[in-house]
């Protein structure tokens, strides 16, 4: 940024006189000769980086409209308490929708962060109906984050019904391709017939319905496996992928799981390309794993 | 665990997450226990794995415990990936901390590997890579957001 904010006051011309800051947040008249393109360009690398997108928005009316896109790429709203940083709640998105309507263009990604821990205590009922009624204004979603805290104590399948319509809608958007599913419990069959999904996260096994139990994935070319607890079958959920999940090319999982790795690896000897094993959250279990394996 | 099944296997990232545990006397050998253990089961693994186009390793420093100290991370362990029992054609190395304020730099990541000379010839062989500060691309075309992580309490 200190780059770019040089190379700005430099075509354009700073005051000697003055705070080369002044020249790039408050001159209006200032001649803007960075193509828009290379600008775009050079933004677009920030993407991951929300903090800093936040920054040069701040810096400059016309930066703040060329990182509008990468800003509101990827958008988590929050049923309460959040880890994330830029979680918004619903009314602060609708009032964001409202003064700029061109944002439901720029979101792909939609993250919902379930705040696990008041949910007992208030109810997220009403919460997760307004987030409902937003969720349909998101035209271009190529990614749904469902995200927990901590063991979501409910299934989807128990949460408002207008939140779960909402949800398969968006499911069934072309664009979608990839779904992140946190501790909560989700019915399988949700992915039946969405041949755009190939990219599929969980941090538990969801749950099996008997009548589904045929139905294959070939669509799903991705798969990862995080933060399994002991009592979760995994195992099952893995002879089941391997059957069902026929075309794994990407494999990602945490040693969380790694009772089930063997079950995992076969699940895709024949096809797998790509791995990504993660060693560890906690340095702790990374021991006791370590310790088994090398004995 | 054992990945020579997987006959198409070309690309294998590994992550760890280094945090600090200090004990009562302000020693840091847990951590030095963990790094290594880190690297002897990496290692394990890789001798399993069928030859690779590409290694990465990626390590999350986590500096939100008190006096934690970014220079005492030791990646020279990583001298025990040079075996001709491990193949790979290429191998990134990813270390950050998320923190703005003491970000990875490229020296101190050379600095960590204490001038092993095997992986100091890597680099020069363009075959070793050193990417500070950033994350290893993922298996997501599209979810690369990058949150500092909460602190976890040990």
């Amino acid at each position: 940024m200190e780059w770019m904010r040089k190379t700005f006051i430099r075509r354009t011309g700073s005051n000697p006189g003055k705070n080369p800051k002044d020249d790039v947040v408050d001159d209006q008249t200032v001649e803007f000769r960075v193509p828009y393109d290379i600008l775009d360009h050079i933004f677009s690398f920030l993407k991951p980086h929300r903090r800093d997108l936040v920054r040069c928005s701040k810096a400059h009316p016309i930066f703040s409209q060329i990182v509008e896109r990468y800003q509101f790429h990827h958008i988590i709203i929050k049923t309460g308490f959040s880890d994330f940083a830029f979680s918004l709640t619903p009314s602060d998105l609708l009032k964001h929708l409202t003064e700029t309507p061109r944002i439901v263009n720029f979101v792909t990604i939609l993250q919902i962060d379930f705040d696990s821990t008041s949910y007992r205590e208030i109810p997220i009922e009403h919460t997760l109906s307004e987030i409902a009624s937003l969720m349909p204004r998101f035209p271009l979603l190529e990614c749904i984050i469902l995200s927990t805290r901590a063991s979501f104590p409910d299934s989807l399948n128990d949460l408002p019904q207008s939140f779960r319509k909402a949800l398969e809608d968006c499911l069934r958007l072309p664009t979608l391709q990839e779904v992140h599913f946190g501790n909560i419990s989700f019915r399988l069959s949700m992915l039946d017939n969405h041949a755009n999904i190939n990219y599929l996260s969980l941090s538990r096994p969801p749950e099996f319905e008997p009548e589904y139990l045929e139905t294959s994935y070939p669509q799903i070319k991705s798969l990862a496996f995080e933060g399994f607890k002991y009592y979760h079958r995994g195992d099952c959920f893995a002879t089941w992928a391997k059957r069902h999940v026929t075309q794994l090319q990407s494999l990602k999982y945490d040693l969380s799981c790694h009772k089930m790795i063997s079950y995992v690896l076969d699940v895709c000897s024949d096809t797998l390309e790509n791995l990504y094993i993660c060693i560890t959250r906690n340095p702790r279990e990374f021991k006791l794993s370590s310790h088994n394996s090398l004995c | 665990m054992k990945l020579s099944s997987l006959s198409h296997l070309r690309n294998l990232t590994i992550h760890t997450e280094i945090f600090f545990q200090y004990g009562e006397d302000d020693t840091d050998s847990d951590d030095e226990i963990f790094i290594s253990n880190f690297f002897r089961y990496t290692c394990k693994i890789l001798k399993t794995a069928p030859s690779l186009e590409q290694l990465t390793i990626e390590v999350f420093v986590d500096l939100s415990h008190f006096g934690s100290r970014l220079e005492s991370v030791d990646l020279s362990l990583l001298g025990l990936l040079i075996e001709p029992s491990i193949c790979f054609h290429h191998l990134d190395i990813y270390m950050y901390t998320g923190s703005p304020h003491i970000p990875v730099t490229h020296a101190q990541m050379r600095s960590s590997l204490k001038e092993q000379e095997g992986l100091l010839k890597l680099i020069e062989q363009g075959v070793l890579v050193l990417h500070p500060e950033e994350a290893a691309p993922t298996m997501s075309r599209v979810y690369t957001l990058r949150e500092s992580k909460p602190c976890i309490i040990m």
